[in-house]
């Protein structure tokens, strides 16, 4: 009888501690883990996206707003060759606003198969989910996402002028919202090239490939 | 043709006749079918047929232009023109819409399609509601059932080691009064009792006898606090696996995998910048000023915490002013002295989102932490990944110096023959750490 007994506590014994050792596997979510010497983690040189006020439950409103760089003077344009480009847009948000653009507004960039090309990528990147490849308005947010088609390149905004087209980039027309603050002006041009080449598949191409000053765009090096 | 009769060509003649009779009878007139497709193609960009959106909702329209149909046609295919007409009605029209969504763009339709476009609208019904769309917001749904497993589980297992204790307790009861019983016995009966052993004896009898057992227990419990120990440290200032719970329950698997938006759309910094960039609420009101109804009702849900954060009001479908900001919890966390850019990785390495951040468009709703971040991950895949030159524009030069004029310089310090980050200076010191 005793035997028996035995041999029960020590399977109930070793089970117990194979569910312990189980549960150990079990890593909370919520939780970042450890840190040894958090400030090395955690310095004083101001890192984007860390709320200093509020670190691991410790409150310091003093610090809750803190920014390594000052927002530059409003109307600051950067020294460099894109300069020109970069210029604050003036023409206000205002269906007047919108003709005018469409009068005077021209492309800095030239119909070049390398412009072309650059905006074929910012294209991938911020329209072609809406617009579609061919641009009739047919991308997998509005197929699959149920979001209103906008209207086709070489259908009703077939003869849309490029100057209006960076407006409505700029602020936003319809439904469509502003994509200012993630196409530059620069990029912006080079969109609509490509674009144009949407609203007339047949059009020619100039060929004076490169020998602007102006097309290097893509050779800045980020540091 | 002179074998055939005079029959068959008369016969031949009054065919193409009715062909082409019916042919353009079939061509010409506009199917009702064709008005869901015009207005899709032509009007659903700004307007609904039951909700104000851009434009007035369309619904009664042709109640609201009665008696001046030719107007309405005039309107829809040059508003420009009707614009400065002075008619009252449109006056007051735009009096009310101009201020929101500008005037409204002259359409290429004839007045057949808009009849097509005005019958489907006067004709439409609101959609069935379907059955609520599976796939993405059981996803959703899953998360939070998943740690809710995790808490019955432990909830159970303190449950089972309580039962456990209370049966050893009660065993060593029986055992000890058994011992009691049993020497009571002896003792009644005159017989010589066993010396009484201290508790510390028996269990070192007890552990003699059962070397086996004591052995694999030992064994198990060295190897536990091992792999605790080591795991603990290992893990220290390591956040893999970490998903904290996010102020909106943003769904990755739905808006970078079903509908397709890269993901520089919204972390539009990674292309120029150190970070990738958590969007603004704004980069968000591009789609949903347009989208206000999620997949499920907890998408709904979630959607309205962005119109709350950015103060959209979804009535009167203009912007409050009232903003407050999203208090995002920052996941990645690269201490302070390593240097890491995305630009340099996304742009010029050409390093898919996907390589360190895992099948995010697939697998996680919720974005966590996919990779380690800890430095022998980083020198690895320097020391692994070929560099992407091939039409690159970046390592024009340098592809040039190394393998076209450069070979034989070039093997002494190659030995695979690829040119990796490390052969580019990537392993010094001071790329990373300054």
């Amino acid at each position: 009888m005793n035997l028996t007994k035995s041999i029960h506590i020590k399977a109930l014994f070793t089970t117990a501690f194979g569910l312990l050792l189980l549960s150990s596997c079990v890593r909370d979510e919520q939780s970042p883990g450890y840190e040894y010497m958090p400030d090395m983690y955690r310095s004083p040189a101001i890192e984007a996206y860390v709320d200093y006020g509020e670190i691991r439950d410790t409150i310091r409103p003093e610090l809750n707003l803190t920014m390594s760089a000052r927002q530059p003077v409003e109307g600051t344009v950067p020294m460099s060759e894109y300069a020109m480009n970069d210029m604050p847009y003036s023409i206000p948000n205002t269906p007047e606003g919108y003709e005018l653009a469409g009068e005077v507004l021209k492309s800095p960039y030239p119909q070049s198969q390398k412009i072309i090309l650059e905006g074929t990528e910012v294209y991938a990147n911020f329209c072609v989910q809406c617009h579609g490849a061919k641009g009739k308005g047919d991308g997998a947010v509005v197929i699959k996402g149920g979001h209103p088609a906008p209207p086709a390149y070489d259908g009703t905004l077939k003869d849309l002028s490029e100057g209006k087209m960076f407006h409505t980039i700029t602020y936003g027309k319809g439904l469509m919202g502003s994509h200012a603050s993630q196409i530059s002006k620069s990029d912006r041009w080079k969109v609509i090239a490509f674009v144009k080449t949407l609203q007339n598949p047949d059009a020619q191409v100039t060929e004076q490939n490169g020998s602007e000053a102006d097309t290097t765009g893509t050779a800045e090096m980020p540091n | 043709m002179k074998h055939i009769s005079k029959e068959h060509s008369t016969v031949l003649k009054l065919l193409w006749v009715a062909v082409l009779v019916f042919g353009v009878a079939a061509f010409s007139g506009v199917h009702a079918q064709d008005g869901e497709k015009l207005f899709k193609q032509n009007c659903s960009a700004c307007h609904k047929v039951d909700k104000d959106l851009v434009g007035p909702a369309l619904k009664g329209v042709q109640e609201r232009w009665a008696g001046k149909e030719e107007l309405l046609y005039e309107w829809i295919k040059n508003p420009a023109k009707v614009k400065d007409m002075g008619d009252p009605y449109v006056d007051k029209m735009l009096a009310e819409w101009m201020p929101k969504g500008g005037l409204m763009a002259a359409q290429l339709v004839n007045n057949e399609e808009i009849d097509a476009i005005l019958k489907y609208v006067a004709d439409w019904q609101p959609a069935v509601a379907a059955v609520p769309a599976t796939g993405t917001a059981d996803g959703a749904a899953q998360a939070p059932g998943a740690a809710a497993d995790t808490g019955i589980s432990a909830v159970w297992l303190i449950i089972v080691a309580f039962i456990l204790l209370v049966l050893i307790f009660s065993l060593v009861g029986v055992r000890s009064s058994l011992t009691r019983l049993n020497s009571a016995i002896l003792d009644s009966e005159g017989e010589e009792v066993a010396p009484a052993l201290s508790s510390g004896e028996r269990f070192k009898a007890w552990m003699w006898k059962n070397k086996t057992f004591v052995a694999i227990i030992s064994i198990l419990v060295l190897v536990y606090f091992t792999v605790l120990g080591y795991d603990a440290l290992m893990g220290i200032g390591v956040y893999q696996g970490y998903t904290p719970e996010q102020p909106i329950k943003f769904n990755h698997t739905l808006h970078a995998g079903t509908n397709e938006i890269a993901c520089v759309y919204c972390h539009s910094s990674a292309l120029k910048s150190k970070h990738a960039g958590i969007p603004s609420a704004n980069v968000c009101m591009n789609c949903h000023t347009g989208i206000n109804e999620g997949q499920s009702a907890e998408g709904t849900a979630e959607i309205a915490k962005i119109y709350d954060a950015i103060g959209w009001d979804l009535e009167s479908r203009s912007y409050t002013g009232e903003e407050k900001p999203i208090k995002w919890v920052k996941v990645h966390n690269l201490p302070d002295l390593a240097y890491f850019n995305h630009a340099q990785h996304y742009v010029v390495g050409e390093i898919e989102c996907q390589e360190c951040h895992g099948q995010i468009q697939q697998d996680y709703t919720v974005a966590g932490q996919f990779a380690p971040l800890t430095m022998g991950w980083c020198i690895d895949c320097h020391n692994n990944t070929a560099v992407r030159m091939d039409g690159n524009g970046y390592y024009d030069e340098v592809h040039e110096r190394l393998v076209d004029h450069g070979k034989e310089e070039l093997k002494k310090y190659l030995e695979d023959g690829t040119i990796s980050v490390k052969d580019l200076g990537g392993w010094e010191c001071s790329k990373c750490h300054y």
